[in-house]
């Protein structure tokens, strides 16, 4: 489990707290969707997550234990947690698609032929095999997508934490993201998912978390929050639950 | 122009070829030029690129021929200057311009073209390396010849932001240009100054983005990816021997 208690994060220069006294539990192998308004935390509460950001405040735990920020103790971490950024732009470095992949199982230590297997297995759990030799400034968004998405899960992350990857991609590439997400669900992996998406959230989602001005608004079930007329006024204004009924 | 040449870098038939063994044929022809000094020697090594480049590696004769013409011109400029003589004082066909007397004679016009035929042949080869091999597979070679770690670190974090910065540069254009911008001298100044400051800026935001999403993939320092695989290819040693005898032979009778 990943478990947040009383983290609070506060952005150099800001005035108000990016994430504000957040406890909850992320269990294993669900669908979470992380909903809430520009600002509302949710790529933070990642960050915070992946221990990319460290807390000014509360831990983050993996399993019974915390996270720490030392560098033996993030080989640990990216061992079991992985984020996808939001534009795949950000995560893409390396002049070719193979070699982009192969940075992060190299860099757990992996032997080069154990390296490889994980670009192959990678590759082929995104459907990516056949860009492995192209250029990463050569392919389109959603090829891009899928290729930062391989290069993280080439780690083999217990957790997947994924920053809005699939806003900005046309039906099919969100699609096909989507089948991967399935398909790491169902090896009892947890794929976390901040995203604004509504029906999305409803169709995908075992579990949502609405996140409001830094702190935790409510956790359950779609169909749960769906009915709650107060929780539902945080995720989206009226005019849109109008149009998703 | 370096969109054209990475995409055919990347599609030419010699793509997988060792880029050790691409190196090697450009740079025996490079040594071969200045070495045997002869225009009919450079002419015969820029027969070979060319046909290498368009016979073998199957790249476009449009763009082979773009890329030289685009360097010969570059080249022109630069042996104008040996070429023609500029002096004060009037001698035989000299033309006044100015207070200057321009002038040129048979020896430095042969000198001038033989220098550009054998600096164009050197450049053709380096043409057929950098059209056939892609900045990827260079690096590859660096790793190998044991090029400083930070150097070749350098190489690769350019060479993406480079493509990363100029599709940045593309939306701001149309963005700007949307609204007005470039539609008069005055709009062009003041959108370029505008796009100078904000592709900083972006470029900058981008690699602390970029910083976290390597740290959040185990980056601890150094960055390490897998080599590439290649193949070499006996036919080009066997070009590269024949080439070499060639030229040669045009030095003996040349």
């Amino acid at each position: 489990m990943l478990t947040f208690e009383r983290v609070s994060y506060r952005f150099d220069g800001s005035s108000v707290p990016a994430l504000q006294n957040v406890s909850l539990t992320i269990p294993t192998g669900q669908r979470v969707a992380i909903l809430g308004r520009n600002g509302a935390g949710k790529s933070t509460l990642l960050l915070v997550g992946a221990g990319l950001l460290r807390p000014q405040q509360g831990q983050v735990r993996l399993g019974d234990r915390p996270i720490g920020y030392a560098r033996a103790d993030m080989r640990y971490v990216r061992q079991y947690v992985g984020m996808v950024m939001q534009s795949p732009d950000e995560q893409l470095f390396s002049a070719s698609v193979w070699q982009d992949i192969s940075f992060g199982p190299l860099n757990l230590g992996l032997r080069p032929a154990e390296a490889e297997d994980a670009v192959r297995e990678a590759a082929a759990l995104c459907d990516v095999t056949d860009l492995l030799d192209r250029p990463t400034h050569a392919l389109s968004g959603g090829q891009k997508a899928r290729v930062a998405l391989a290069g993280v899960l080439a780690m083999r992350p217990q957790y997947l934490l994924v920053d809005e990857t699939t806003s900005g991609l046309d039906l099919w590439a969100r699609q096909q993201i989507l089948r991967v997400f399935d398909r790491l669900v169902a090896q009892g992996r947890t794929v976390v998912m901040a995203t604004h998406d509504l029906a999305l959230t409803r169709r995908w989602a075992d579990l949502v978390i609405v996140l409001h001005g830094g702190s935790v608004a409510a956790v359950g079930s779609p169909r749960q929050l769906w009915n709650d007329e107060a929780i539902r006024l945080l995720i989206a204004p009226p005019e849109v639950w109008c149009d998703e009924h | 122009m370096l969109r054209v040449i990475d995409r055919y870098a990347f599609t030419n038939r010699l793509r997988m070829v060792d880029p050790a063994q691409k190196s090697a044929i450009a740079l025996t022809t490079i040594v071969l030029c200045l070495v045997l000094d002869r225009p009919l020697v450079s002419g015969l090594a820029l027969l070979w690129m060319v046909g290498l480049a368009i016979g073998y590696a199957r790249l476009p004769w449009r763009v082979v021929i773009a890329v030289l013409s685009t360097e010969s011109m570059f080249l022109m400029l630069s042996v104008i200057g040996i070429a023609v003589r500029l002096g004060v004082d009037a001698s035989t066909a000299a033309v006044p311009i100015g207070p200057f007397w321009v002038s040129m004679d048979r020896s430095s016009v042969l000198l001038a073209g033989q220098v550009f035929i054998r600096v164009i042949a050197c450049v053709s080869a380096l043409n057929v390396l950098a059209l056939t091999t892609p900045l990827v597979d260079l690096i590859d070679l660096f790793h190998r010849w044991r090029i400083p770690t930070i150097l070749i670190e350098v190489m690769i974090l350019s060479y993406r932001a480079i493509f990363l910065l100029l599709d940045t540069l593309e939306r701001m254009v149309i963005a700007q240009k949307a609204r007005l911008g470039y539609a008069s001298w005055r709009s062009t100044l003041r959108s370029s100054a505008l796009i100078g400051s904000q592709l900083f800026m972006a470029a900058y935001q981008r690699s602390r983005m970029l910083e976290q999403a390597l740290i959040g993939r185990g980056f601890c320092g150094e960055v390490r990816v897998l080599p590439i695989r290649y193949h070499h290819d006996w036919r080009l040693w066997a070009f590269l021997v024949l080439m070499v005898i060639t030229v040669s032979l045009a030095r003996m009778w040349g």
